[in-house]
């Protein structure tokens, strides 16, 4: 299972375009729907956690995902799955392609790659609402969120911390009347 | 010497970047002009640039390329556990204390509240990667498809990318 967990890392290490968010959609057909290894539900947790401590999420991701498959071993595995096609393609770069970096058909795939990603993101978005018995509402919330940080340009930690404590206070005033 | 430098470097950058890749640019570019006056500004806008085409984290390949640049594939292995580091060791406290206290109440509840905010944060990851690419009908196709086959159609992330690749070099 470790040697499973290293390769599906890899593969996600190896096409994490554009920062972190971008691994969930291939972390969530590899290891949620496809393994089955850990619940919809634990997978949100790990986007909580990711997000609250420091560091790289796409790292942070790994961390979580393969702790809760195979504990601090699963967790080792993981991070290093997506750390290592990161690390050879960066040696290669700075060694022998650091001239093509303004090469044209370069830029036209990626082009064609950006949008995708986009898509491959938000479709992730679907997909957990539709597995977390998320409604509209929910959806109302996430793009309000989404908007205050385009706005105010706001670190997610503090929005985790208000929406997260919102919850526990609706939840007591409810639980006294 | 000159790696205890760069580990020490690279783990206050892995210690201290809350939200990850853009964040961390700041603090690279400072830790950079303090200790290794000899790089210049312009490679640090180069490994965005390099980051951008390459895939992992921004934290992940630049740790990688200044580690080479400072002290060749041993500068390189040791910049990048050092920015690892931080991660490795708060993720698993954090992982622990979840695992024991998720089934209290209150902290159930606080994690059912963030959910929301989750989709709020991953949909500002989807318009960070959009932005970068031209604004014309094309983009918005290959968007809307790849969207659409993925939910939908159950069609592999992967292999979209590499089609929408393929696409792009055509196309444009």
């Amino acid at each position: 299972m470790l040697l499973e967990l290293f390769l599906i890392f890899l593969k996600v290490g190896a096409f994490t375009f554009g920062g972190g968010f971008a691994m969930l959609p291939i972390i969530q057909e590899e290891i949620v729907d496809k393994k089955g290894w850990i619940e919809e539900e634990d997978f949100i947790n790990s986007l909580v956690v990711a997000q609250s401590s420091p560091g790289p999420i796409a790292i942070n991701l790994s961390i979580y995902t393969g702790h809760a498959v195979a504990g601090i071993r699963g967790a080792l595995v993981a991070s290093l799955g997506s750390i290592l096609p990161s690390f050879v393609i960066i040696l290669v770069v700075v060694k022998y392609l650091y001239q093509y970096r303004d090469n044209e058909i370069v830029d036209n795939i990626f082009k064609g790659v950006t949008p995708a990603i986009a898509g491959l993101i938000v479709s992730a978005v679907y997909k957990l609402m539709k597995s977390g018995n998320m409604g509209m509402d929910k959806l109302l919330m996430g793009v309000l969120t989404f908007i205050i940080i385009l706005v105010f340009n706001i670190t997610p930690i503090y929005l985790i911390i208000t929406g997260g404590l919102f919850s526990v206070i609706r939840y007591k005033i409810n639980k006294e009347n | 010497m000159i790696y205890l430098k760069l580990f020490l470097s690279f783990l206050k950058l892995g210690m201290f970047s809350f939200g990850g890749g853009y964040a961390m640019i700041a603090l690279l570019e400072q830790e950079m002009q303090m200790n290794y006056p000899w790089i210049a500004e312009k490679e640090i806008v180069d490994i965005l640039a390099i980051s951008e085409m390459t895939p992992g984290s921004i934290a992940i390949n630049a740790a990688t390329f200044f580690g080479y640049r400072v002290g060749g594939i041993f500068g390189a292995a040791i910049s990048t556990m050092a920015v690892v580091l931080p991660s490795f060791v708060i993720m698993n406290i954090l992982i622990y204390l979840i695992n024991k206290y998720k089934k209290l109440e209150v902290v159930d509840r606080f994690l059912y509240g963030v959910r929301p905010i989750i989709l709020g944060l991953i949909i500002s990851g989807a318009y960070a990667v959009g932005k970068t690419s031209p604004l014309n009908i094309k983009s918005l196709i290959i968007f809307g498809l790849t969207f659409y086959l993925v939910s939908f159609k159950k069609f592999n992330a992967i292999y979209a990318m590499i089609f929408a690749g393929i696409a792009g070099a055509i196309i444009y």
